[in-house]
């Protein structure tokens, strides 16, 4: 289990614009209980892009993932004095996100079961992929593109939450089996198993990109 | 992001189709955002989503709580108030509706029942099967008696047998107010015998023993000796036929028909006046 994080942070590196000046997390937490304000901005720089993106893969709504992507920086905050420091801070993180993510699919469920008109409705409808307004024309490869975008992002939707999880912080944000294992309180062979089977059920639904 | 050997054929292909996919960022005014929910105090949503789970399962749980324990203590006093003598006679009095006596009915075949209709003391209707052949008039007196009996003495509605009846309320033992002594409680028995003496008190003969017999030096007024013609003087020489001296005694379930006794010289049988 690694006991902090700034040497994982170079998979997110790729990603996410880092500063220069390179505190650990935990540096950058201990300043923020103090009151530094500063570091908790920090905090927030380092995480708010592989957080939203891990939550818009997950729930495949930008919106809904930017909402809950601020909610899991308030829960931080307000949780600052009871985190602890054997835990790896993106561990920390990537499973408040996770249990918030999962409350918002269960909580779809039981708004789609309650409501009548859910019952017509479909996926498709309701989850509308995030499109950035572009106001030049659009060439066919990035349409195709943009389909096979959404297409992918559908599937991941459709998978049970058990994979999904871990197929994303896997393939999508890049994240060490171990850390997907803490993240998830599983074992290490449970977690790979669950990636496996996880990526299975994707194929079957993509087997027109393979 | 795949780094190992394929379980399945294309698993990497798969892991690689993710990860390239496009990533999204977060907007330009997340972090004001952020720190606008912090500034409003709210622990995020955290807190009045958990307040509202808990509203949302505590409620129901506590309502089916309540219901069922409302439940239970209905069918509880509905039971008791059913078996339980003081909780009927603690019950207000309910006035009587009038007996409704059926019309005389029109003279049917022997041995055929008939329905008759009798409005009970709580008011509601029952049909009653009464014996043709039994005269109306008993009919009717019975019922009117039964009807009187039940208007003194039921406090309430329900039949008189279940106002008197026991409760089935289980006492530890030895505490049961309405526990009946044991039949073979010690000293009586199926054999056990009463001397003479007790009989003699029973019927309410003072008597002492004389050599042929128990003189009788009183008479308690009013009651079975007196009643039945027993007079102080009188020398008792047997009982129900049997002579009896001294030790005589009679079985415990004695039934008194007669006595002999000796007066002005001649003996005289006198039955027994309860």
């Amino acid at each position: 289990m690694a006991l902090d994080n700034t040497g994982s942070q170079s998979t997110e590196a790729s990603h996410t614009s880092m500063p220069d000046e390179r505190r650990s997390d935990h540096a950058l937490i201990e300043s923020a209980r103090g009151g530094d304000e500063a570091a908790f901005g920090e905090i927030m720089t380092r995480y708010r892009g592989p957080i939203t993106n891990y939550l818009y893969r997950f729930l495949n709504d930008y919106e809904e993932a930017v909402d809950l992507a601020q909610e899991t920086f308030v829960r931080v905050y307000f949780a600052l004095d009871r985190y602890h420091t054997n835990f790896a801070f993106s561990t920390y993180i990537y499973r408040i996100a996770t249990n918030l993510a999962i409350s918002e699919l269960r909580r779809r469920k039981r708004r789609r079961l309650m409501s009548l008109t859910g019952l017509f409705q479909s996926d498709d409808e309701s989850e509308v992929e995030f499109q950035p307004p572009d106001t030049r024309p659009l060439p066919d490869a990035d349409m195709l593109e943009n389909e096979r975008s959404q297409t992918i992002g559908r599937a991941i939707a459709t998978l049970p939450e058990k994979y999904r999880v871990p197929v994303v912080l896997r393939d999508v944000e890049g994240r060490t089996y171990e850390e997907i294992a803490e993240i998830m309180q599983l074992g290490l062979g449970t977690t790979k198993s669950r990636i496996s089977r996880g990526r299975a059920l994707l194929k079957d639904k993509l087997q027109n990109y393979l | 992001m795949f780094d190992g050997p394929e379980n399945f054929e294309g698993e990497g292909k798969i892991a690689a189709m993710l990860t390239s996919l496009k990533r999204v960022d977060a907007p330009g005014d997340f972090d004001t955002r952020v720190r606008a929910r912090i500034a409003s105090g709210r622990g995020g949503e955290g807190a009045s989503a958990w307040v509202a789970n808990l509203i949302r399962i505590g409620v129901p749980i506590a309502a089916a709580i309540v219901i069922a324990l409302g439940g239970y203590l209905v069918f509880t006093s509905i039971n008791t108030g059913q078996d339980d003598v003081p909780a009927v006679a603690g019950t207000q009095p309910v006035i009587q509706p009038p007996i409704v006596a059926p019309p005389t009915p029109p003279a049917t075949d022997d041995n055929q029942a008939e329905d008759r209709i009798i409005v009970n003391p709580s008011g509601e209707m029952m049909a009653d099967k009464i014996n043709a052949d039994r005269p109306d008039d008993l009919v009717r007196n019975e019922t009117n008696k039964t009807s009187a009996n039940t208007n003194k003495d039921r406090p309430t509605g329900g039949s008189t047998e279940l106002a008197v009846r026991e409760s089935k309320n289980i006492f530890p033992r030895g505490l049961n107010p309405n526990a009946r002594p044991p039949a073979n409680a010690k000293g009586v028995g199926p054999n056990t015998r009463i001397h003479v003496s007790s009989i003699l008190e029973f019927i309410g003969v003072k008597a002492t023993w004389a050599d042929n017999g128990w003189r009788v030096d009183s008479v308690v007024a009013n009651d079975i000796a007196e009643r039945s013609g027993i007079k102080t003087g009188d020398v008792i020489e047997a009982i129900n036929g049997q002579t009896v001296d001294k030790k005589t005694t009679f079985p415990a379930k004695f039934d008194g028909k007669s006595v002999r006794v000796h007066r002005d010289g001649a003996s005289l049988t006198i039955d027994f006046k309860p």
